[in-house]
């Protein structure tokens, strides 16, 4: 006799869960008057979250991509997705987006396969390991267009394109080296992987030009969501005497930047422009340039110039870049910003190459 | 090697990122320690750590108060032991099942509350400042243990406090004495007249505010910053840690004190020259204990009736 | 008709099964009401997505293959759990076997160069299932011989598995181009043969299946089976009647850590050919899900099985179809879990009223 009533209340529970969602759903206005919070963007409704109602005139340009992390991972993923929104900015209702996030790597084939079976013009892989998956979908229907993130292997349907941290790392190595003082600087990266060899590669390099004495201390948390162990790791390296630590990973950049604040030591972000986690400490952050590089890469595709069979190398002159010092600039001295300036002009004029490493030894 | 590792700020911050690290754990522990005694195993707490996590945040964030936000994290934490011990108390569930979907539920409904309160977006809203800390005069200032342990946040101390009174209350008070009770021998305790329902149903209440506090704790005196994978397996290693400390307050903060320094060294470890591949330097925290648990904590099983449910008898 | 059906459902034979049965379907289909309602609750449209999720798990010759390709780990590794679990050995690591496995199919898959089909696969297999008896060996001895808890052993050895993965991945067995994870690819004469051809249905599968009708072999009518069923029901029971304990314990993780194995090495050598830094979406654990939701009973494992690999299967597609984000997806998951959980309603049936009165 108890149990239906309990069953009742369980449901009920439920049911009240599911209208509170709808309550907050639509948007609310998040109070900003709040006196801790910092300002917050005005929440924006996904444009891509509902498949768009109004059929344009003409038959749009249909783009897919599939994700295996969530687009809001403040990583990796957010900046693949970061570069879809740039191009429905840019390109509006000439092109028709679609996503799935959070696929895992052994259903990543299907996904393309049905994307490509629906009639997708472009699909675009977000995922470096998915290679077999990548590869036998492209293989299976050479009509459609193929992206891959940092890939390693094209197909004649197939572009990739790759991060090439190298050059804008080595420009924050630069920075770093001249404003250590005690020739410590540390860097937390998430995983030894290609994508994020390169950035180490190159900071270290630019490191090492700028300050031969100076010693750098490498953590890798194994992780790109691990924000306890990147303020951990952050911590142990500030006490290890580093007094510039870089961050080298997406969303466990939260974490050290947020150890680096708490000590008051200068902090390099990676991925896009971290200057608003960590207003204090922030100098600069290396940009890997997904959002430029995805809506250039769907432009082109859109006009029917997509290179296939190529790699899309995003360097500084593809939309990778060295964010603004923004309210940290008085902490850069002139002759260093001006170093920078130099070297920046020397890459993009060809003159100074930055070699890409993707692995250790 | 050896200068760099006995120097007072290496000690001093070993030392600090070692309590860092167990706080949390031995928060979540406690309460998964009530719940378990009188019988009831919560296995999703991992997932009440993630929403109590996003229900603390996003009441800081709103409010700007720490108070508001530890109390509805706790409070979204009742909720969901509520959820558990229904399943378990008034329909005899399986636990564990129920355990892990409420693990997944809590993944799923963090993940999408924070995207319709914040939005997919980068800039994200921050907590200004972490949980301030709060210096004990005169003991503050010894060095290396002054500053770790007696400058710390206000949750920190009443964390150390929290394990004596909860094992006091198992061992003295009539309510702790009935939650063991229940737990070990439910069909004596109902036949002394205790009601097994309501005390584990309460015990798994408590267990899951205290688990909701844990995680509001993450992104309030810790990260002041929430994402989706805050809290990067905090309830499962409180479940090893509660296993661990054989379901006994001291145990479990020894527990969660070993893992802790377990977790400091290895980041301090990758800062040597060791030539060590850094995959293995990051299984040290579960190698140290597993080598714990092997020469020193053997045998403990946990209550007897755990994760059995009751069913009354009713001819 | 329907009094005939009334009286098969409530004769002894078929209400040991069929009430179950069918009070399980019952609860999962009401979870997924309420998920509708989660799902309205976004302003996306129930109907559509479920509609979705049916279609992209059921809806043609290939969405099935998809959906059985995904339910073969889960198959394998729930009866992994459903054999440690029935002799109350809580094995929580049915992850790291399954990447033991993984890791030890791919070895052979990768350096055991110049062998035919006929050899080679097997041996991957073999090497899967050794990996996982390893894996589930160390924490039974540990509990066995030392009476050290499998609940910490279990998870421990979850990390320091998949952290030694990971390792290799990039060092020793990485592919030699790309170095982001991946292990270089698996020789074809490993690959486990396609069964349909134009799907991803391969011959893993059966063998899945197979397994699984031993394993209830093994269960209800060997000596193994009656002694893993004694030592769960009533240790000391078991001990009087002779059953030695540790032996029987230690023999089922051997066989559990196994099974795990092989889910790993089929999905290494049947779907993904490569070793890739965390391969698993968490199949080890969804497995405990799947066999308690089976009800620990081989059977139910198939069945369950599939419901959790019809759900992740049809994830992408609510997504892509219906709009519905990926974490309403795992919301509607947890729920159905939760609810399958549900072992005893005691809902006054109006069949049974009928029959008694």
């Amino acid at each position: 006799m108890k149990t239906p009533k309990a069953f009742l209340l369980l449901a009920s529970l439920v049911v009240i869960l599911a209208l509170a969602l709808n309550a907050c759903a639509p948007a609310p206005a998040a109070p900003t008057e709040a006196p801790k919070a910092e300002p917050t963007k005005a929440p924006m409704t996904e444009p891509t979250e509902a498949p768009p109602a109004v059929e344009p005139p003409s038959e749009p340009f249909r783009v897919a991509m599939v994700l295996g992390c969530k687009i809001d991972d403040g990583d990796w993923c957010q900046a693949g997705y970061e570069g879809l929104e740039e191009a429905i900015k840019q390109f509006g209702d000439k092109i028709e987006t679609t996503y799935t996030e959070d696929t895992t790597i052994p259903d990543m084939e299907k996904v393309m396969r049905d994307f490509a079976t629906e009639g997708y013009d472009l699909i675009i892989c977000h995922s470096s390991i998915a290679k077999e998956g990548i590869m036998n979908a492209a293989k299976d229907f050479p009509d459609t267009q193929f992206v891959w993130t940092d890939g390693d292997e094209t197909l004649p349907n197939l572009a990739v394109v790759r991060s090439m941290t190298q050059e804008a790392s080595y420009l924050a190595g630069l920075i770093a080296g001249k404003l250590t003082q005690s020739n410590v600087v540390g860097m937390v990266g998430a995983m030894d992987i290609p994508s994020t060899h390169r950035g180490y590669a190159g900071f270290e390099m630019g490191l090492k030009e700028a300050n031969p004495d100076a010693k750098l201390l490498v953590n890798w948390t194994g992780d790109f969501v691990d924000l306890k162990g990147a303020k951990e790791a952050t911590l142990s390296q500030i006490e290890a005497g580093a007094d510039i630590i870089h961050g080298n990973g997406g969303s466990l950049n939260l974490g050290t930047l947020q150890g680096a604040s708490e000590k008051n030591v200068l902090a390099i972000g990676a991925v896009r422009d971290q200057y608003n986690l960590a207003p204090s400490v922030v100098v600069t952050s290396v940009e890997w340039g997904f959002k430029k590089g995805f809506a250039m890469i769907i432009g082109e595709a859109m006009e029917g110039k997509l290179k296939v069979g190529d790699f899309y190398d995003l360097g500084l002159a593809e939309g990778a870049e060295l964010s603004d010092y923004h309210d940290n600039a008085s902490k850069v001295p002139d002759d260093v910003k001006a170093l920078v300036e130099q070297k920046k002009k020397d890459i993009l004029s060809g003159t100074l190459e930055i070699p890409n490493i993707e692995s250790g030894s | 090697m050896i200068e760099q590792f006995t120097s007072v700020v290496f000690l001093t911050g070993f030392l600090a990122s070692m309590i860092r690290m167990a706080t949390p754990i031995v928060i979540v522990a406690l309460g998964e320690m009530v719940t378990e005694r009188s019988g009831i195993m919560n296995l999703g707490i991992e997932g009440i750590v993630w929403i109590g996590a996003f229900a603390g945040f996003a009441t800081t964030i709103l409010t700007g108060s720490y108070i508001w936000g530890f109390l509805v994290g706790g409070i979204v934490g009742i909720l969901f032991g509520l959820i558990m011990s229904v399943v378990a108390v008034e329909f005899h569930g399986h636990q564990i099942v129920a355990g892990l979907g409420i693990w997944i539920l809590c993944n799923g409904l963090s993940g999408l509350l924070n995207r319709s309160i914040f939005g997919i977006s980068t800039e994200r809203p921050t907590i200004v400042a972490t949980l301030p800390t709060i210096p004990i005069p005169g003991l503050s200032n010894i060095p290396i243990i002054g500053e770790t342990l007696f400058n710390q946040n206000i949750i920190v101390y009443l964390t150390i406090l929290a394990v004596p009174l909860i094992n006091f209350f198992f061992k003295e008070i009539s309510w702790g004495l009935n939650i063991d009770a229940v737990g070990e021998q439910p069909r004596a305790a109902d036949a002394a007249g205790l009601r097994v329902g309501v005390i584990r149903t309460l015990s798994a209440c408590f267990g899951g505010f205290l688990a909701g506090i844990g995680g509001a704790y993450l992104p309030l005196a810790l990260y002041s910053i929430y994402t989706n994978d805050i809290s990067t397996g905090l309830g499962w290693m409180a479940i090893v840690v509660l296993v661990f400390g054989k379901w006994r307050p001291w145990g479990i903060l020894g527990g969660a004190l070993i893992f802790g320094a377990a977790n400091a060294l290895k980041w301090r470890l990758q800062n040597t020259d060791l030539p060590l591949p850094y995959q293995i330097t990051l299984m040290l925290p579960y190698l140290v204990t597993l080598v714990m648990v092997i020469f020193f904590v053997r045998g403990g099983s946990g209550p007897s009736a755990l994760a059995k449910p009751f069913v009354r008898s009713e001819n | 008709m329907i009094e005939r059906i009334q009286n098969l459902l409530h004769s002894d034979q078929m209400g040991k099964w069929v009430r179950p049965f069918f009070t399980q379907v019952l609860i999962v289909l009401l979870a997924f009401v309420l998920g509708g309602f989660v799902i309205l609750g976004i302003g996306a449209d129930p109907i559509a997505a479920y509609a979705a999720l049916i279609k992209s798990a059921f809806g043609n010759v290939n969405s099935i293959a998809e959906t059985l390709v995904k339910a073969c780990p889960l198959l394998l590794a729930g009866l992994a759990i459903t054999l440690a679990f029935r002799a109350e050995f809580w094995n929580i690591g049915a992850e790291g076997q399954l990447y033991m496995g993984g890791v030890l199919a791919a070895v052979v898959g990768i350096y055991f160069t110049g062998l035919p089909p006929a050899v080679h696969i097997p041996l991957a297999l073999i090497a899967g299932v050794l990996g996982g008896a390893i894996a589930g060996f160390i924490p039974v001895i540990l509990k066995a011989k030392l009476r050290v808890n499998e609940v910490i052993t279990t998870l421990m050895l979850n990390y320091i598995i998949i952290l030694f993965t990971s390792y290799l991945d990039q060092g020793p067995m990485s592919d030699p181009i790309i170095k982001a994870g991946i292990s270089r690819r698996l020789l074809e004469t490993s690959w486990i043969p396609i069964m349909i051809k134009g799907t991803r249905f391969h011959w893993g599968i059966p063998l899945a299946l197979l397994i699984t009708i031993l394993i209830a072999f093994l269960l209800s009518k060997t000596m193994l089976g009656f002694q893993i069923r004694a030592v769960g029901e009533n240790a000391r029971a078991a001990r009087v009647a002779g059953v030695s304990i540790n032996k029987t314990i230690i023999w089922t993780m051997i066989l559990s850590g196994a099974l795990a194995g092989l889910a790993g090495g089929i999905e290494i050598s049947g779907v993904q050919h490569r070793l890739i830094e965390r391969f698993s979406p968490g199949y080890g654990f969804l497995a405990i899900a799947v066999a308690l939701v089976g009800r620990l009973s081989p059977i139910g494992v198939i069945f369950s099985s599939v419901l959790f690999a019809a759900l992740i299967a049809g994830a992408d597609t609510m997504q892509r179809v219906a709009g519905v984000p990926i974490p309403v997806v795992y919301l509607i998951e947890g729920l159905v879990i939760i609810f399958a959980s549900i072992r005893s309603i005691r809902i006054r049936s109006p069949f049974r009223r009928k029959v008694t009165a």
